[in-house]
């Protein structure tokens, strides 16, 4: 087994069993469950809009060297100047570079998971250059020196007389703060860092290709403010973040919002197609767009799991999955969390390694069931199971197991032979992990053949 | 072309010569997703707004918009209004208000921006950097206060697209952003916290106008 995978298994008891964690989250998806509805009341039909969306971003995928050299030229028109990065590693060199360039003290850097999987913070902390998270939920999760839990709302798993303690403790304030309060305090400390900083970084929720431009979707301001006073603006985007057209945002950004947040849209959804143009008023003096590879063209090189790459990271498989709510985002160890997170690790980072997460799954189908852009996940996960056993990547042990027990079923003489004794003695000893964590299981005394010969007689 | 692009690019080629077939081709040229508008748009803006905590008022001329923003200005106590709008500073000026003290956006209390368009169905300000205001105006202040006239409102986001793309044709601004209320955060607790890095207020003023 993985170093990943053991400590997954031993996090996940502990977590499943930790009632102050689950309560915290219940209360915070529930809140999220209770105004998806009302996101939802302005579609004259969702499932429509969800099954267009997917067509749309296939048509990206599915010719996304088009998308991408389509980009690259338009937004170079305007003077941005795009960078491609095949690892986490060339990403961090072009903004290490930049930096330097610009003499880079302070950075103001807004939400992006992209900027976690490539661990630019730490990067920017070994070259001197302070790094400062400016979305709220992401500033309490770099005071507490956490990665984000969730990948819409990172401070999910803390309540707030946590986060009233926290900054207590690192700031100085009121610990019986309200959340009008500490949020106050964030503004007031924020707000002097961006006139402040050098650099400003931000994500993109979508890379648009017509008009060369890429697109921030958020509620607070803060990516609006990283990108309008530093002197550069920095964008790091997942190749996979294309759609076509501008026009297609007019679906796209309602339809986030709702599954991100329950909102019609957010407060700001921006397009930034290049840096303050010769007739404008304010704005960076340059703009760079770094688009990452980092394992994206694995995920696409298989046909089966292409589909992964259509997620627009609205979260909603999170909080609709019953393993997320119990093990917590922290859990799974890795960047993006959560079904989608258990659907693509594996195959933007190891299989061998990450394997474990597409059996952290009930198969229960909601992720499927809820996901904004209707991508298949609960299959994919099958697909990765299949895909990693095919590969040869489990156990040893277990395949052989497997094998036994598949040559043992198949043949009917075989399973005749032995009486259920038999069989639960085969299954608990052989896949001792199954016994683990469930109770034995019980093959009942007689065999099939004999139970069918008696059900027949009964007819 | 350097080497990764060059890399990314033939990495991408050789995976899509594998096509997946398209998961729902018969919803192709699908493009009304959204509930009709049952009101004029006046009324479907200002109620959407509204919802938002946005602060909206009607006047049926410049007149009455600059006796309202003068009571507003006055009731706040207000002193350093920042305004980067040369024409919407001209038309105040000539009805009476002038009320523009403040040098920059970093001290003003609040500020005054025109906006490209407004879209009625999710209450949203449509603003460019096609406009003197810029990036932060509309952003930094803690107050903003945009001016609408009657003929900039549409229905849909599309709506307001579409008009970009007539209006600047190859010449997209550098920014866009659609601003829907005051800036907001739930990261604590999911609780609703108004006014978190952009602005706390946000006022429409909405004035009559017939499209010229
Ligand atoms: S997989 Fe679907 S539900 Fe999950 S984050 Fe992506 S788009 Fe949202």
């Amino acid at each position: 087994m993985s170093e990943s995978a053991s400590s997954f298994i031993v996090k996940s008891q502990l977590k499943a069993r930790d009632l102050e964690h689950r309560k915290k989250i219940n209360f915070n998806i529930g809140k999220y469950n209770a105004t998806v509805p009302v996101g939802k009341e302005q579609f004259s039909d969702v499932l429509l809009a969800r099954e267009k969306a997917k067509q749309v971003k296939w048509k990206a995928i599915e010719h996304l060297d088009k998308y991408l050299e389509q980009f690259d030229i338009e937004t170079s028109k305007r003077g941005t100047k795009v960078l491609w990065a095949e690892t986490a590693e060339q990403a961090l060199e072009h903004v290490g570079r930049i930096c330097k360039e610009k003499n880079c003290r302070t950075l103001v850097k807004s939400k992006s998971m992209v900027t976690e999987e490539i661990h630019l913070n730490k990067f920017l902390e070994k070259e001197g250059i302070e790094s400062v998270e400016t979305d709220l939920g992401e500033y309490i999760q770099q005071l507490d020196d956490e990665p984000p839990y969730h990948i819409v709302t990172p401070a999910m798993h803390k309540s707030k007389e946590d986060v009233a303690k926290l900054f207590a403790e690192k700031l100085g304030t009121d610990p019986a703060a309200t959340p009008e309060q500490l949020t106050l305090v964030a503004r007031e400390k924020l707000r002097q860092k961006y006139v402040q900083a050098e650099v400003g970084v931000t994500g993109a929720n979508f890379i648009i290709s017509d008009i060369g431009g890429i697109a921030v979707t958020e509620n607070e301001g803060n990516a609006r403010l990283s990108c309008a006073w530093p002197k550069t603006h920095i964008v790091i985007a997942g190749i996979e973040k294309v759609l076509p057209s501008i026009s297609d945002l007019a679906l796209f950004w309602p339809l986030l919002s709702t599954f991100g947040t329950g909102q019609k849209v957010t407060v700001y959804n921006s397009i930034i197609t290049g840096p303050k143009q010769a007739n404008e008023t304010d704005g960076p003096e340059e703009m760079y767009v770094i688009l990452l590879d980092n394992g994206r063209t694995n995920l696409l090189a298989n046909a089966a799991a292409r589909e992964a790459l259509y997620c627009i990271r609205c979260g909603a498989c999170l909080n609709a999955c019953p393993v997320y709510k119990n093990i917590g985002g922290h859990t799974y160890e890795t960047t993006y969390s959560g079904p989608i997170g258990s659907v693509i690790t594996p195959h933007l980072k190891d299989m061998d390694e990450y394997k474990h997460l597409s059996y952290a799954s009930s198969l229960c189908g909601n992720c499927t069931e809820v996901c904004a852009v209707r991508i298949n996940l609960h299959e994919l996960l099958l697909e990765n199971r299949r895909e990693s056993v095919l590969v040869g990547s489990a156990g040893i042990a277990e395949r052989i197991a497997w094998k036994a027990w598949k040559k043992a079923s198949l043949s009917r003489s075989m399973m005749n032979m032995s009486n259920g004794k038999v069989k639960n003695w085969v299954v608990n000893k052989m896949f001792k992990s199954w016994t683990r964590s469930r109770s034995d299981l019980n093959f009942s005394q007689k065999t099939f053949n004999q139970m069918w010969e008696e059900f027949r007689s009964d007819l | 072309m350097s080497s990764a692009k060059h890399n990314i690019l033939k990495k991408i080629r050789q995976a899509l010569a594998t096509p997946v077939p398209a998961p729902f081709p018969h919803h192709e040229n699908a493009e009304n997703f959204f509930k009709p508008s049952q009101q004029e748009l006046e009324i479907e803006f200002a109620e959407n707004f509204t919802k938002l905590l946005g602060k909206f008022s009607f006047c049926a001329d410049m007149k009455e918009l600059s006796e309202q923003l003068h009571l507003l200005a006055k009731s706040r106590n207000w002193t350093k209004i920042f305004c980067r709008e040369p024409e919407i500073k001209h038309d105040l000026h000539t009805n009476g208000f002038s009320n523009f003290e403040s040098p920059d956006v970093h001290t003003c209390e609040a500020s005054i921006t025109d906006c490209e368009l407004l879209i009625a169905r999710t209450g949203s300000i449509l603003m460019t950097t096609g406009q003197r205001s810029g990036r932060t105006t509309s952003v930094y202040a803690p107050v903003h206060i945009c001016i609408a006239y009657t003929d900039q409102l549409v229905y849909d986001i599309k709506d307001g697209i579409d008009f970009l793309k007539r209006k600047y044709r190859d010449n997209i601004p550098s920014f866009i952003t659609l601003a829907t209320g005051p800036s907001r955060t739930a990261d604590i607790e999911k609780t609703l916290v108004v006014g978190v890095h952009g602005p706390k207020e946000v006022f429409c003023f909405l004035v009559e106008r017939n499209a010229s």
